[in-house]
């Protein structure tokens, strides 16, 4: 391809340079080096981690520098059948060979991603050192004639992609964002609160009367209509459950583009235009309530990260993006309390601490300055016996059970509010006794017992529960005294026995509000378990439609809790003198429970396939969030999902006063936790206090742009194959979101169809298959994309030129000069070229 | 000896082995096994085409049985029978396959582990009756010995019995490798997957025949067995004048289960026919066209490729003595060899295609099969471009050395799932047929510059010169008119032919290759939201591309310019491949699906 005539070379440095630059080896350099740059920022090393396959791999790089050094054919086809043997017997049998790769732009040294690694200095280099010598050689060594018209093309096309790619990655701006499809707006009068219609998400809205709880039960995307002429439509449905300032609680159903169709619902009454007594749709006509579309005014940038930080939880955050970070290594300094796993079999190694500050951009006004002196790439906060704030005798114990290997680690503490005193079904408890008399009562047997509790009220009453404090039917209630409510015990069944093959007790307590003119506001059965985090309210509100509608978390203004007869199989007393130790209390089903000491660390036999040990005792102990790091091994290998399990540990300086908190890791700083859908499922600030009683939420997060345009919701459609969406994504076609600007228009997006609006194009990236209750959009400009595109066309052009025209012309010169030397009366004959 | 005496010795050694491998291949027969009346007399003919819905798509029941039961055990059949008798026995008789060792397990390693758990276990285990219920017959000694010999074979082949991989040691172990996502948690996950899709309720309930009566296509399907836990009220309710033909379904399952349970071949024939028979008339609308099932149904039991890459490696056989002896009836022999594979070829891709519903290139099996189709296509169109050149004969060759291997891959590497399957969204798109076919051309051309390469070696092993093309690739077919590839005054040597064919393929393949990185480009940038990711299937796409960029320079530059495009050429073959296995299956990337 270049020209045999030598063009005239001026002598000295310029010279030396032009000649470089005009030289193919040079060229076959650096393609040699970007192929090998490539190879080990994408692929990495390969390496043997068996006998055969280092046996083979040695073999075969002796053979192949033989054959280098002797220059031997014997030596390469030898190395050649080596490697085409260990590729076929590996991938036939891989336990003949065993490989593993090590990526080299992952060790502590580069820290990149692939992009990154594409982007170094030398990388770059490289690419201009090649632009170079392919711009220098074409004009020094290849004359521009129809016959070198192809390599021109080729040559001149790669330049012209080069450039496209500097302006492409150059200005490159990418990222996602999320677009809700619906948020509740309600008011009352003037007063009005509004809430995304995401399962989960409540506000209060207040007003003069008193204040209304909104909480959004559900949504389905296609609630089918029953009403007449509407028969064979869908809608897009929300309920929210409304505990209104008087009266009885309601679930309110809003039907997307139907307003008419609103209407309520009673728990375990049904619809309100079908009970007698109300006969309207609508419960309350004060409160009002309709469906709007959400505004997204923001986008997310992948790959990049942020500190948002926000001094209360319903202020805006305030973002500060951070520089370069670790990628794929743990960091952190040696007080930041990193645990290790302790079932690892792989420790992780935790470097020290980097030190990056994260500066304030112009106008933040929070006063903290902040730096990042940690990363976990694979971690989780657990739980860990500290001290500080409330405090109360805890333990860490330890359940062993040999056969399987597995052992839970758990704390249990005298005081709810640290941890929970029983663990696994109650069988294992932790008490204080502050006598002797306490402790052997505990040794007999005695009734289970209820306790009932109202705070506001300061009421409490402890109920045996025995049959004939169980009021079965119709029985009375007894009133609270002070408070609208009242009780009775309807049942108590011990021992039930669970499909897992354990068993559970639970108690069931009936509660009832009445309002100041005696109607029944509230009314409900409890559910007590001996693990109060289980207990639940029944309502029936959901009725067979919705069960789930049927369950809420405790009413909080009714405290209950059970305590067993039996004593629990194991319980570990402190107690009842301060220096005493710890002492296990076995229940062998019979007379005689014995006690044991159990000092610290020491394993002690429970049952026959369980060891108990305490690993730490406090007697005034709190739980402090501690991260764990996941091994190797356990760590989720999709770099971009796991993300999710990073987190930062952050220093936050104010006034001298420095407070490290870590955060973990959210892919968008939403405003609160109703956004949790969205951040895959995720919502945890980290929160510093200072000593001067101020606090800062943190949030480790990616840095946020303004959107061109502020888009909204229309649509979200779900295209299937046949027989609908079966929950697996083969029964998928396409998703579509039809989104729309300020200005009204509407953009389809689905997948391989993306929409422009403003500068930015927006990609179908993601859907919420809970409900399809907002998109996932890709977010990227794309400046440069049709010169890079102009120059590859040209390029592939020049090729076909190069080899399937020039050969044409030249036979053609040569026939004509053939033709003409005949003319001549000289005879030719046809030559090979030296291509 | 002669070199070349030396390299007609060679290929003749390789034609001897390929004629065992082809005698081989045509003797082969089923291992002869104890008449089973049931098995031997019970007919599936009229479920042949039979629809089942599964995972979003409709398929004859033969597909879906092959599918569910080689998730279960593996590749092979399961006590010779097919897999549509397995899927039912297992499913009507579960209790006759709990002590069978047919749950595959993939990965010796795995297994070892699995079976040493086991013999650690061995005096528990052979304490335990319930593993030796169908063989009372044994006492201590001989339980051990059976179970060892159980554990060998399932080391060996993959297959244990569900009872075995539920024994307490297995299930802790098992608990213990789930830990480990890197290695060993998919492992666990494949058999746990496997166990389940076992369950006979889960079969039954997957067995999704029953069109819905009243429902439009997008109206979900649903298994007989679904009618007998409340589903045919729905139905009925939702299509009133369906009620007969629902309760005739109802009865008729209920009459299979019994009779086959029974083992009552009559009663299970005619069930099967009149099941057959009353399921399209559920909903004749949605029910898809019969002829399209059964013609998958005959794609998916005529046996894959094994027939088309056995007529390649005859081919081979006989082009390779017509390319080292020119024999004028190896040529006619070899390339009507060649044709005939290329021609069942055509039509496995083609019924493929038919009963897909789209070109067959969205997974790897199709990818590697079209790769090969595309490759002989070329070769084709060369050969005759080349018919009276001395290049004759080596493009066929190349190419059906190449899908050959293509195929054996594609038929006996369990990573390649033949089941025909709906695409991802993403796949739906105009570049799926531009990027992706131009890309596994330039592939499949990739693999056969690589054979003209390792021929060109072993010519130089066996003595050749330093031969080559002195006119390059197109050129030498295109500046030369008297058939020669250099030099008119000589006949060329078959270093020449080789380098000379080296060149062509590689020219075709580096311009298909640049062409189809720039269509994926395109495509990329509007799907992905970038026209480059640095994603590796792009990156090591580039790399192979490089490899032959520095072939095109340094042609230019070295003396022996035969040697290294014949190495390039091979290697360049390796960076393709590894692009295609090891980034595929090692490291993930974007193109998970190419």
């Amino acid at each position: 391809m270049t020209d045999a005539k030598r063009p005239t070379t001026p002598a000295g440095p310029l010279g030396f340079l032009l000649e470089l630059f005009s030289s193919v080896r040079f060229g076959i350099t650096l393609l040699a080096i970007l192929l090998v740059y490539s190879w080990l920022g994408s692929a990495g090393i390969f390496y043997p981690t068996n006998g055969p396959a280092l046996a083979m791999t040695l073999g075969i790089l002796a053979t192949g520098t033989l054959a280098l050094v002797l220059r031997n054919l014997i030596f390469g086809i030898a190395s050649l059948v080596g490697i085409v043997a260990m590729l076929s017997i590996g991938a036939a049998a891989d336990e003949v060979f065993s490989f593993d790769h090590l990526m080299l732009r992952r060790l502590p040294i580069f820290e990149l991603t692939e992009f990154e690694w594409f982007h170094t200095w030398f990388f770059f280099a490289n690419i201009t050192l090649m632009c170079a010598n392919i711009t220098v050689t074409t004009l020094r060594r290849i004359p521009f004639t129809p016959l070198r018209y192809g390599v021109w093309m080729i040559h001149s096309g790669i330049i012209m992609m080069s450039v496209g790619c500097v302006i492409y990655f150059g200005l490159k701006v990418e990222g996602d964002t999320f677009v809700i499809r619906r948020q509740i707006v309600a008011s009352v009068g003037e007063h009005a609160v509004t809430l995304p219609a995401l399962t989960g998400s409540s506000a209060t809205l207040v007003t003069g009367d008193g204040a209304y709880l909104l909480r959004v039960d559900g949504v389905d995307p296609s609630w089918p209509l029953m009403s007449a002429g509407f028969e064979n439509e869908t809608a897009y449905a929300v309920r929210i459950a409304v505990e209104p300032p008087e009266g009885r609680p309601f679930q309110r159903q809003l039907l997307d583009g139907y307003p008419q169709f609103t209407e309520d619902i009673i728990p375990g009454q049904g619809r309100a235009k079908n009970i007698e007594s109300i006969g309207t749709a609508l419960v309350d006509d004060g409160l009002s309530m309709s469906l709007a579309q959400p505004v997204q005014h923001a986008f997310w940038q992948t790959g990049k990260f942020a500190l948002s930080l926000r001094e209360t939880a319903v202020g805006e955050w305030t973002q500060r993006p951070i520089g370069r970070m670790p990628r794929y290594n743990d960091y952190a300094p040696p007080d930041a309390g990193v645990l290790s796993s302790p079932t690892s079999v792989d420790p992780v190694r935790v470097l020290p601490a980097i030190d990056i500050d994260v500066p304030a951009l112009d106008g933040d006004g929070l006063g903290v300055s902040t730096r990042l002196t940690g990363y976990l790439r694979f971690a989780h906060l657990i739980d860990r016996l500290g001290s500080g704030g409330a405090c109360a005798p805890t333990i860490d114990v330890s359940l062993f059970e040999p056969s399987t290997g597995e052992t839970i680690r758990e704390y249990l503490s005298t005081d709810q509010r640290v941890a929970p005193a029983l663990l696994a079904e109650g069988w294992l408890a932790f008490r204080e006794v502050t006598s002797e008399e306490q402790l052997e009562s505990l040794r007999t047997p005695r009734p289970s017992r209820l306790t009932i509790a109202v705070p506001e009220a300061a009421f409490e009453t402890t109920i045996d529960l025995v049959p004939d404090n169980l009021v079965t039917g119709e029985g009375d209630w007894t009133p609270v005294e002070g408070t609208g409510f009242f009780y009775r015990v309807e049942d108590f069944a011990p021992e039930l026995p669970l499909p897992s093959g354990g068993a559970v007790s639970v108690a069931m307590i009936g509660v009832q509000r009445v309002d100041a003119d005696g109607h029944v506001a509230d009314r409900y059965t409890r559910w007590v378990f001996p693990n109060g985090a289980q207990n639940r309210d029944f309502t029936g509100a959901g009725g067979e439609e919705d069960p789930a509608a049927n369950v809420r978390t405790p009413d909080p203004r009714v405290v209950t809790s059970l305590d067993l007869a039996r004593r629990s199989a194991v319980t570990i007393v402190t107690g009842p003198e301060a220096d005493d130790g710890l002492r296990v209390l076995l229940d062998r089903r019979d007379e005689s429970a014995t006690l044991t000491d159990l000092p610290v660390g020491r394993s002690l036999r429970v049952a026959e396939d369980v060891l108990l040990s305490v690993n730490a005792f406090e007697r005034c102990g709190a739980l402090v969030k501690r991260p764990v790091i996941v091994p190797r091994s356990q760590r989720d290998p999709d770099q971009d999902r796991a993300l999710v399990f990073a987190m930062a540990h952050v220093e936050l300086t104010k006034d001298g006063e420095t407070v490290s908190v870590w955060a973990p890791y959210h892919p968008y700083d939403v405003p609160n936790e109703d956004y949790r859908a969205v951040s895959l499922g995720l919502y945890r600030p980290a929160i510093a206090r200072f000593s001067d009683g101020s606090a800062v939420e943190v949030l480790f997060t990616r840095p946020r742009l303004e959107l061109p345009e502020p888009l909204t919701l229309d649509e979200f459609v779900l295209t299937t194959h046949v027989g609908g969406f079966t929950g697996e994504t083969s029964s998928i076609r396409d998703w579509t979101s039809i989104v729309t600007d300020p200005e009204g228009e509407a953009h389809s997006i689905s997948t391989n169809k993306p929409a422009r609006v403003g500068n930015l194009w927006f990609f179908q990236k993601t859907w919420d298959p809970d409900g399809q209750r907002y998109t996932g959009l890709g977010v990227a400009n794309r400046f440069g994309v049709n010169t890079m595109l102009v120059g590859s066309t040209l390029s592939v052009i020049g090729m076909l030129y190069a080899f399937y025209v020039k050969p044409v012309l030249r036979r053609r010169m040569k026939q004509q000069a053939i033709e003409a030397a005949r003319l001549r009366g000289v005879g030719v004959e046809p030559e090979g070229g030296n291509a | 000896m002669n070199p070349r005496t030396r390299v007609h010795l060679v290929i003749g050694i390789i034609v001897g082995l390929l004629g065992v491998v082809i005698a081989r291949g045509f003797t082969s027969t089923r291992a002869d096994v104890p008449p089973e009346p049931f098995y031997d007399n019970v007919s599936l003919e009229p479920f042949e085409d039979v629809a089942v819905f599964h995972r979003g798509r409709l398929k004859p029941f033969p597909s879906f049985a092959a599918e569910a039961v080689g998730f279960v055990s593996g590749m092979g059949k399961v006590r010779g029978h097919t897999d549509g008798f397995t899927y039912l026995d297992m499913m009507f008789r579960p209790e006759t396959y709990a002590q069978s060792d047919v749950v595959y397990v993939p990965k010796k390693p795995f297994r070892g582990q699995i079976a040493n758990r086991i013999r650690e276990r061995m005096p528990a285990v052979v304490a335990n009756d319930s593993f030796f219920i169908n063989r009372p017959e044994l006492d201590a000694a001989g339980r051990e010995a059976w179970i060892n010999e159980r554990l060998d074979r399932f080391v060996k082949r993959g297959r244990i019995a569900a009872e075995l991989l539920n024994e307490e040691g297995v299930r802790a172990l098992l608990g213990v490798l789930s830990r480990d996502v890197i290695k060993t948690a998919k492992h666990v996950e494949r058999v746990q997957a496997a166990l389940a899709t076992k369950d006979p309720q889960n079969l039954a309930l997957r067995f999704a025949i029953v069109p819905p009566p009243g429902g439009d296509d997008k109206t979900p399907w649903i298994s007989p067995e679904a009618l007998f836990r409340g589903g045919s009220e729905a139905v009925i309710q939702r299509s009133p004048e369906s009620a007969m033909a629902i309760t005739s379904v109802r009865n008729d399952w209920q009459t299979l289960t019994r009779a086959w349970r029974a083992q009552d071949v009559q009663v299970v024939n005619e069930t099967i026919v009149s099941l057959a028979a009353t399921l399209p008339t559920l909903n004749p609308e949605v029910y898809p066209d019969r002829d399209r099932l059964a013609l998958e149904s005959w794609y998916t039991s005529s046996g894959g490729m094994t027939w088309v890459w056995l007529f390649y490696l005859a081919a081979v056989a006989v082009l390779l003595g017509a390319v080292a002896y020119q024999w004028a009836s190896a040529r006619w022999v070899g390339m009507g060899l060649f044709a005939l594979a290329l021609a069942l070829h055509t039509t496995k891709i083609g019924l493929r295609w038919y009963v897909s519903g789209r070109w067959p290139n969205s997974n790897m099996f199709e990818a590697v099969t079209t790769a090969a189709w595309f490759g002989c296509i070329v070769a084709l169109l060369l050969e005759y471009w080349g018919r009276k050149t001395p290049l004759k004969n080596v493009f066929a060759l190349t190419a059906a050395v190449a899908s050959m291997f293509a195929l054996m891959t594609a038929n006996f590497s369990p990573k390649l799932d033949s089941s025909i399957n709906n695409m991802m969204p993403i796949l739906h798109d105009a570049w799926l047929y531009i990027h992706t076919n131009v890309i596994i051309a330039s592939y499949a051309l990739i693999a056969m510059a690589s054979v003209t390469g390792l021929i060109y070696l072993l010519y130089r092993l066996g003595g050749g010169k330093r031969d080559y093309a002195r006119l390059g690739g197109a050129a030498a077919l295109i500046e030369t008119t008297g058939g020669t590839l250099a030099d008119a005054r000589h006949k060329p040597t078959l270093g020449e032919v080789m380098d000379g064919a080296t060149m062509i393929l590689m020219e075709l393949a580096v311009i298909m290759l640049w062409a189809g990185i720039i269509m994926g480009a395109v495509w990329a940038d509007h799907s992905w939201g970038r026209p480059w990711g640095w994603d590796p299937k792009e990156v090591f796409a580039l790399n192979t591309l490089i490899i032959f960029l520095v072939l095109v320079h340094i042609r230019l530059k070295v003396v022996d310019k035969g040697l290294w495009t014949a190495w390039l050429a091979v290697i360049g073959c390796g960076v393709m491949l590894f692009n295609w296995i090891i980034i595929n299956f090692v490291i993930s990337g974007l193109h998970s699906y190419a």
